[in-house]
């Protein structure tokens, strides 16, 4: 019995000997997440004159906004190849880039320029990418954001975001009577910017429509507050909703189709839904407190707005078919301003905790009502979500006046956009426009 | 003799003597052959789809049961069944016939005397005769029972042999084993602290990367096993294995346990901090 017992015990710790050959396996279950160096080298010019604009530069500085690239200064570079064939990656990996940007513009006839670029995965040695475009002189600033997309996208796996654009409200005031609002449209990183809109009067809570080519807003230029729809690229202008009392906080549907808003001409402030091409006008909310700042969730089938219903100011969410409404958020005694992040998930508002002085961005899950803070300046207000979802633009008060700041949806991250004169407010992230 | 065999043993136990092996190291060799193509039969030739860590798996060879087993030497003075039961039948017989043998042949009228101390005398052959075939019969079963003994002293040496082997083989498992997590735990950090997830990546995603490396560290291929579907994912562990590369650290290790661990290895990428 004994000797069988051996036996077994002996071929046992055989068959572990031998499984013990079995393959190595090492499990990696975290990440460092840090931002990824990558190195963008000064385009190569081969026509006259200076180039207009600092292609690389724009790409860099694209990368650097996004929060997950670490560009690496052109200072340290070894080379500054623009082929392929003049890549040295031992070079670029003695710097410690991951990734490798390089590119080549020519002249092309009709004062149009052709921009060439690469994309390589220095560790890998490979190219990942490469591509061609072209476009004018004014157009330049929008072919290095394009390629900013592609490399952005080819890394991240996620669409990129530096062809998208903003609006946002200025206003300068000259004396106690006499202050100009303009509504501005300009690059998401703030460049480029031309007013659309100017008036004696305030403008509010611009909206765009979910193909990027009308405008949703409140202007006072009547004196009394209306809601207007304006086309961009023609600047036609139309009245939507001129009722008494509030027509104000204009949100446009997922689908184009209809619009949001908040009017109070039965008494006080409700949402309701105005169908673009019936006009018909659907009541959606009809509660004696305050109900404001409507926001739609990406399936269109229900709205989360603020409310102070519940004594203080906070977020709810009311199904258009039911007219069910839920409360979204519980903690602090201020929470509002909300907009759906695009897949639907997370909330960004803001918040204003118990003793709290200030006013902050927040993101929310939906599901588990986990909030965080981003940011932590005294004043913010009006937070939007890029289109894909990874960065939050909102305003805030910086030396008395407003400023644009842009933070990426983990907080890792925040930039202030260049300031422009004026005190800025009220940002509005356009959707994807090619 | 039996003095000899015990302190063989002792040496056997103690890991030192020059005894008899070949019969345990033949043993080892034919149960190893057929251990190893059994694995291989039995084992899928591509172990991709080995995603769990194995190290908890062996660590439960701890091998108590043979720690257990260790007294078992003490009993291996047992063999001394035999109680030498020879000398003794033989003195008994020999001395008493001879003495009548002298007087009978000068009076050969007394024939009644002659006939009785014929009968005597064959009488006495008989069981002379039948206690030499006693006799040998014993010496026979003694001669079987020796060899018996010896053939079981040589087997207890055997299993001794291999117990010992088994034993020395286990510590060596163990120790390699802590060896080969210790460099793991170095290389996941080193490769965890390089990983910088894209934006697209979840929870959920894994992506399997098979490493070949040389002695000194250095990564001389990665290939994709299974990815995750998403090329930013995948690509970003890539650049996580690459970028921590050379992993000069491996240079330390044995080249023994290097090259039954590390030398073709794999990787899984399996992100549990981030959000679904």
């Amino acid at each position: 019995m004994r000797a069988y017992l051996r036996v077994a015990l002996f071929g046992f710790l055989l068959i572990m000997v031998s499984l013990a050959r079995a393959e190595l396996t090492i499990e990696i279950t975290q990440g460092n997440d840090k931002a990824v160096p990558v190195a963008v080298v000064p385009f190569a010019w081969s026509g006259q004159g200076v180039l207009p604009e600092d292609i690389a530069g724009i790409v860099g500085n694209d990368l650097r906004l996004s929060g997950q690239f670490a560009p690496v200064p052109t200072s340290q570079f070894l080379g500054f190849p623009s082929k392929a064939s003049e890549v040295y990656f031992g070079d670029w990996r003695r710097l410690g880039t991951s990734y490798l940007v390089i590119g080549q513009v020519t002249e092309q006839p009709g004062s149009r320029y052709r921009v060439n670029y690469e994309l390589f995965d220095v560790l890998a040695q490979k190219s990942v990418v490469r591509g061609e475009v072209s476009g004018n002189r004014n157009q330049l600033r929008s072919v290095a954001h394009s390629i900013s997309d592609a490399v952005y996208e080819k890394i991240t796996g996620v669409r990129g975001f530096f062809s998208t654009r903003i609006v946002y409200v200025v206003a300068n005031r000259h004396n106690e009577n006499s202050t100009d609002y303009k509504l501005v449209y300009a690059d998401m990183d703030g460049h480029r910017a031309v007013p659309v809109l100017q008036s004696k009067e305030p403008i509010l809570a611009p909206s765009w429509s979910p193909d990027g080519r009308r405008l949703a807003y409140v202007s006072f230029e009547t004196g009394r507050p209306a809601i207007y729809i304006q086309e961009l690229a023609t600047g036609r202008r139309e009245r939507i909703s001129s009722f008494r009392g509030l027509n104000s906080a204009p949100k446009w549907s997922p689908d184009g189709q209809k619009l949001a808003m908040v009017l109070s001409k039965s008494g006080n402030p409700d949402i309701y839904v105005l169908d673009l091409t019936t006009r018909a006008l659907t009541q959606v909310t009809r509660h004696y407190a305050m109900d404001n700042e409507p926001s739609w969730m990406p399936d269109g089938k229900s709205i989360v707005f603020t409310s102070n219903r519940g004594g203080s100011a906070q977020l709810y969410e009311v199904t258009l078919a039911t007219g069910k409404v839920k409360r979204l958020t519980f903690e602090g005694r201020f929470n509002a301003r909300a907009r759906v992040f695009p897949d639907g998930k997370s909330l960004a508002y803001i918040h204003k905790g118990k003793g709290d002085q200030s006013y902050n961005v927040a993101v929310q899950e939906i599901d588990t009502g986990r909030m965080r803070l981003l940011s932590s300046s005294p004043f913010e207000d009006a937070p939007d979500v890029s289109p894909n979802g990874r960065m939050l633009i909102y305003s805030a008060k910086g030396e008395g006046k407003g400023v644009l700041g842009i933070i990426s949806a983990d907080g890792r991250v925040s930039f202030r956009l260049p300031s422009t004169e004026g005190d800025v407010r009220e940002p509005a992230w356009s959707p994807f426009l090619n | 003799m039996k003095d000899k065999f015990f302190w063989r043993i002792i040496n056997a136990v103690q890991g030192q003597g020059s005894g008899n092996w070949r019969l345990p190291i033949l043993f080892s060799a034919v149960l190893h052959t057929v251990l190893l193509i059994g694995l291989f039969m039995v084992m899928p030739s591509s172990s991709e789809t080995r995603t769990i860590n194995p190290s908890p798996s062996f660590v439960s060879a701890r091998v108590v049961t043979l720690e257990q087993a260790k007294p078992k030497p003490k009993p291996k003075p047992a063999p001394r069944v035999a109680p030498e039961p020879r000398p003794k039948p033989k003195a008994q017989p020999k001395p008493a016939p001879r003495q009548p043998v002298k007087k009978p042949p000068p009076k050969p009228k007394v024939d009644q005397k002659a006939i009785a101390l014929k009968r005597k005398q064959e009488e006495e052959r008989k069981q002379r005769e039948k206690a030499a075939a006693e006799r040998e019969r014993q010496r026979k079963e003694q001669e079987r029972l020796d060899q018996l003994q010896k053939q079981r002293e040589q087997e207890m040496l055997a299993a001794m042999a291999r117990e010992q082997q088994a034993r020395q083989q286990a510590a060596q498992l163990k120790a390699d084993q802590a060896e080969v997590a210790s460099y793991t735990q170095v290389i996941a950090s080193l490769v965890s602290s390089r990983w910088s997830r894209p934006a697209s990546a979840r929870r959920g995603m894994t992506v399997v990367l098979r490493i070949r490396l040389a002695p000194t560290g250095e990564v001389i291929s990665i290939a994709k096993v299974r990815g995750s579907g998403d090329e930013a994912f995948d690509r970003s562990a890539q650049q996580a294995v690459n970028s921590a590369a050379p992993f000069r650290e491996i240079r330390n290790i044995e080249s023994r346990i290097f090259e039954k661990n590390f030398r073709e290895f794999t990787f899984l990428f399996n992100p549990e901090d981030l959000l679904k």
